[in-house]
């Protein structure tokens, strides 16, 4: 049985009166990838901020190496890279200072990736990184987890402010690193279409409840899409256990189920709703979060 | 691991530094030239009678310069942290949050003790250079509480900042206006030759036993306490 890196156990939060979410439970393993997916404020920066001992949780456990969060040894958070939201580094250090001064807080530093990706950036070692562009910080801040050599990465929202080819150098560097050295990430992103080739195992959150946990290629390949012509005329159908949501646009309907084909038959039956031409679509990760979040 | 947080906080602060720097030596030069023109277009004998018998005070635009100091440093080195969150870089990095916490706040008080000594020796020089030494003497007791209120703006200012509870920022903010209101009473009370009492080197050091609050306050911020 693999190493479990990060453990959550009935992790429960509230903002006051507000539930954030409750009995929240999941395993990271070793060398895997994590991600974490949900609508905007579900609670993905809020469980961030707890892994990383920003937040203490109203009850529940929260465990990285085996250490509660909220009391991390130095030893532990040096095997640990955190990347905030909208890559906030410090911004008043040029790139040749920021390198010079966390080089002496890590003793596993490599300075070399750091320094491969500022190469591809064509900026002078003195460029201050307030004066960078956000995709150009971007790289900054992950040449710098690079060169630290964390065992675990949390990445909270690396794609925040970036265009789709500093997503995709982030994405391809990130993936090429936690293969070749089997590290561990634990991700979130509002744009999941770029995470179906890099996540191993997700956790889907909504607010105030966990969707699912599971290997992300399960996920793909038990949850379906079918599409069909209503016979007749239905305004809304209600989520059961086979129909985890479901859309109705004229006579067109579209239902998301972890069943098959057979079964969304004898159900819809069940239900009365006459339809012609059920068959099965294709869906990327995107189209099934949303179709097991709902746009709304 | 200190020596490169300490590395950090230059970084960040050292052209304010410079910045204040220049505008005490300014503030201190301006005093020095003022003297001197006194010296030019008066006898002698009628400044020491202004300054021994009519508590003249020729460098009373020192007054509130290391209260701003104090304030400006302060502000400039923990808002830093504060804003888009950067505190939680500084306290991931793998060392003692009390250390780092610490090192921060003792590193901008040990720069604003190095700009005051520097606006204490040269006045104290100017003065030696024109008044016998009961004159420096009464320069050094009078001017003690303005540049212990500047280390007090900038303790508090630090409380402050890292703080994240309004409600204990506030309540930070009327104690710190509180201290250092009691350190300038003497002269609101008594007039500019109020000299430095006791009671302002007590709430010194009551402030300076403050300091370790930095830590409560970090505290509170890795809770996420609002």
């Amino acid at each position: 049985m693999s190493e479990a890196v990060v453990q959550v156990k009935n992790l429960t939060h509230y903002y006051g009166n507000r539930l954030i979410f409750e009995n929240f439970n999941f395993e990271i393993k070793k060398g895997s990838i994590f991600g974490l997916l949900g609508k905007n404020g579900t609670g993905k920066t809020t469980t961030i901020n707890i892994l990383n001992g920003f937040l203490k949780q109203t009850s529940g456990q929260c465990l990285v190496f085996g250490e509660d969060s909220h009391s991390l040894s130095p030893e532990t958070k040096a095997r640990v890279g955190f990347l905030i939201e909208g890559h906030i580094q410090y911004s008043f250090m040029n790139i040749k200072q920021i390198e010079k001064f966390y080089s002496a807080f890590y003793p596993k530093w490599k300075k070399e990736p750091y320094w491969e990706l500022m190469s591809k950036l064509q900026v002078s070692e003195n460029q201050k990184i307030s004066r960078m562009s956000c995709g150009q910080r971007s790289q900054v801040a992950l040449g710098l987890l690079l060169a630290q050599d964390p065992d675990l990465l949390i990445l909270d929202d690396y794609s925040m402010g970036l265009d789709a080819g500093y997503r995709r150098l982030f994405i391809d560097y990130l993936t090429e690193y936690a293969k070749a050295e089997n590290k561990t990430i634990f991700i979130t992103s509002h744009i999941i279409q770029d995470l179906e080739e890099l996540l191993d195992d997700c956790v889907i959150i909504d607010y105030r409840s966990v969707l699912l946990t599971m290997p992300i290629k399960q996920f793909l390949n038990e949850f379906k899409l079918y599409k069909c012509d209503l016979l007749d005329s239905v305004s809304s159908i209600k989520k059961d256990e086979v129909i985890k949501n479901s859309e109705i646009i004229k006579n067109k309907a579209s239902f998301y189920s972890f069943t098959g084909k057979n079964e969304l038959e004898t159900h819809l039956a069940k239900l009365g709703i006459k339809h012609s031409e059920l068959h099965q679509v294709q869906m990327s990760l995107e189209d099934a979060f949303i179709g097991l979040t709902g746009k709304y | 691991m200190i020596k490169s947080l300490l590395y950090k906080e230059w970084l960040k602060i050292r052209w304010s530094f410079i910045g204040l720097l220049l505008v005490n030596l300014i503030v201190v030069v301006s005093i020095c030239v003022s003297l001197y023109n006194d010296f030019k277009f008066y006898k002698p004998n009628q400044i020491y009678d202004g300054v021994l018998s009519w508590g003249y005070v020729f460098y009373i635009d020192l007054m509130y310069i290391p209260l701003a100091t104090g304030l400006l440093l302060g502000v400039v080195q923990f808002f830093s942290e504060i804003n888009s969150s950067r505190l939680k870089l500084t306290l991931h990095l793998p060392m003692k949050e009390s250390s780092s916490l610490l090192s921060m706040q003792w590193y901008g008080l040990g720069l604003l003790v190095l700009i005051f000594i520097i606006d204490a020796v040269i006045i104290s020089i100017l003065t030696s250079s024109y008044f016998p030494y009961e004159v420096v003497n009464s320069f050094l007791s009078i001017s003690l509480p303005w540049f212990l209120a500047g280390l007090t703006a900038y303790i508090f200012i630090s409380l402050i900042f890292v703080e994240p509870s309004w409600s204990r920022r506030i309540f930070m903010a009327v104690v710190g206006v509180g201290f250092v209101n009691l350190l300038f009473s003497n002269i609101i009370a008594m007039g500019i030759e109020a000299i430095f009492s006791r009671t302002d080197l007590y709430f010194f050091i009551i402030t300076i036993l403050l300091t370790p609050i930095i830590l409560l306050a970090g505290y509170n911020y890795k809770k996420g306490i609002r």
